[in-house]
């Protein structure tokens, strides 16, 4: 361990829930007030600040007004991440890199969301004055909505892999039980396979137990050194590596190819910075905006080879008493969309052993990896 | 003539080509006066070799479908609910996004023989959308 190993000290979650009634702003100090007590200090012993904002949540705000607000100042490192990034991984592994740079001691990375689109108070972003390659080219064949990319790559993945979407009903069961086993779940009660398949498709193969669940929630995270982290009241988790990958600047459904996408880089930079393997993680939680997101991380980090995470998941590997426990908070369609951070939470919980029931056996070592297509993020931690 | 790029890459007056060939029958992609790389969606530069001087191209206005998805929940504001949306690799190599129409209610045309016809749609502008080869042929 050198003198700049980073861990994660404090998690945090605000209320979670449908049409809260409350502002991204009072979200955002309930997420950092849970993060703070679990780490056991002051916002003023907090130096770096990372946060990622999209215009199409209506939380226009940048990392510095989240800093001020809460009290954090001075602020030695910040950072803002745009629409165009890995969501949450992107500014927690900044956050990573600026603490190992010594550019700071102790950041908070911080995703508030407002659900979307059914809250009548969440307004949309105004149209767009200018043309786009969405305007002119996705939006007047009634394309450019999520579950259609999704659906595009769903789609591509089970023609190249003569997979079926039994699979993915498998996989819709798995995390629901997980989440049963959750208090924090937003959806608990158990389904079967029946029950997926009679949840509605939206786009074709994808039903709506393929997608995430939309909520209002922020969730915090505090990264410190190791040295400052012993000081802290919750166990540190330490980062034992972290990858960022970004292949493209295009619309999803116009990658030159839907399978092979920004996670088979970002995976391969993973690995390469450590010296532990595949086989040495105890759980994985990946990314689950859609499940097809699910079945390429699993084949991009190397747990089963490309076209195997079917067979992989029909086999029982990513169930509680598998292999490779898989989103074992219940993942994003049952905990509500946090966009990536209830990952990293739960790696951070397992590693604790602070999860009961659901609780992995002697988890050492956890995967955690956010998005899909152009961009792509994930973090090895250790405990 | 450098056009300013905007922040995702598409100069404004660079859809106006589409367009403007759709209205004469033609299906135009970009490409590059310097090395020939063919352009879709359309940049300001061309990124294999970075080449400003970019043409409209006329393709023959066939593909194969890469992927597909029959879209159950929004509605097409011309071609109604359900509909199909596909990703079609033209036969010059670049990736489009289209709507395909004539196909029965299989869930997946991936792999079939596609091309394009010029549809009328509610808005006024003419939408160029892909149908089975063989339909056409057979008409």
């Amino acid at each position: 361990m050198n003198d700049r190993s980073v861990a994660i000290v404090g998690v945090g979650y605000s209320a979670v829930g449908r049409n809260l009634g409350l502002t991204a702003r009072q979200l955002t100090v309930q997420s950092t007030r849970a993060a703070l007590a679990d780490a056991g200090i002051e916002a003023g012993q907090i130096d770096g600040i990372g946060v990622h904002a999209t215009s199409a949540d209506e939380v226009i705000d940048d990392a510095l007004s989240y800093a001020w607000m809460l009290g954090i100042s001075p602020v030695s490192w910040y950072a803002t991440s745009s629409a165009l990034t890995p969501a949450f991984s992107h500014p927690a592994i900044q956050a990573y890199a600026a603490i190992k740079a010594g550019l700071c001691d102790t950041a908070i990375v911080i995703r508030t969301m407002l659900q979307q689109p059914s809250a009548g108070r969440v307004r949309r972003p105004p149209a767009a004055a200018e043309p786009s390659i969405e305007s002119e080219f996705l939006e007047p064949f009634g394309a450019g909505a999520g579950t259609q990319w999704a659906a595009l790559m769903m789609r591509r993945y089970m023609h190249e892999h003569r997979s079926t979407v039994d699979a993915f009903a498998r996989h819709a069961v798995n995390k629901r039980r997980f989440a049963t086993m959750n208090p924090d779940a937003l959806l608990r009660e158990p389904i079967d396979t029946d029950g997926y398949f009679a949840s509605p498709l939206t786009s074709d193969p994808v039903r709506r137990l393929d997608c995430d669940y939309p909520c209002d929630v922020s969730s915090a995270v505090i990264f410190s050194t190791a040295e400052r982290a012993a000081d802290c009241r919750a166990r540190p988790v330490f980062v034992e590596s972290a990858a960022l990958s970004a292949i493209a600047d295009v619309p999803f459904e116009l990658l030159p190819d839907l399978i092979e996408t920004a996670p088979i880089p970002c995976a391969a930079d993973l690995w390469a910075r450590t010296s532990l393997t595949p086989r040495d993680v105890d759980c994985a939680q990946l990314y689950d905006g859609f499940s097809i997101i699910t079945f390429q991380w699993l084949e991009a980090l190397g747990f089963c080879g490309p076209g195997e995470a079917g067979d992989f998941i029909l086999d029982g590997q990513t169930e509680l008493t598998g292999s490779l426990p898989l989103n074992t908070d219940g993942g994003a369609c049952n905990v509500g969309r946090r966009h990536g951070a209830n990952f990293c939470i739960e790696a951070v919980r397992q590693l604790r052993g602070d999860c009961g029931e659901r609780q992995v056996d002697d988890a050492d070592v956890a995967v955690y990896a956010n998005a899909v297509g152009a961009f792509a993020g994930a973090m090895l931690l250790t405990r | 003539m450098i056009q300013e790029p905007d922040a995702r890459g598409l100069a404004h007056p660079s859809a106006a080509f589409f367009w403007a060939g759709i209205a004469i029958g033609e299906l135009r992609v970009l490409r590059c006066d310097a090395c020939a790389q063919l352009i879709h969606p359309p940049r300001p530069v061309c990124r294999r070799c970075l080449g400003e001087h970019l043409t409209p191209y006329a393709t023959a206005g066939t593909a194969t479908v890469y992927s597909d998805t029959v879209e159950r929940r929004l509605v097409h504001p011309t071609l109604g609910s359900p509909y199909r949306v596909a990703v079609l690799q033209l036969d010059e190599g670049p990736h489009m996004v289209s709507n395909l129409v004539g196909f029965d209610d299989r869930p997946s045309a991936i792999g079939d023989r596609v091309e394009v016809e010029f549809i009328d749609s509610v808005d006024g502008r003419v939408l160029p959308v892909f149908r089975p080869v063989s339909t056409r042929e057979s008409r």
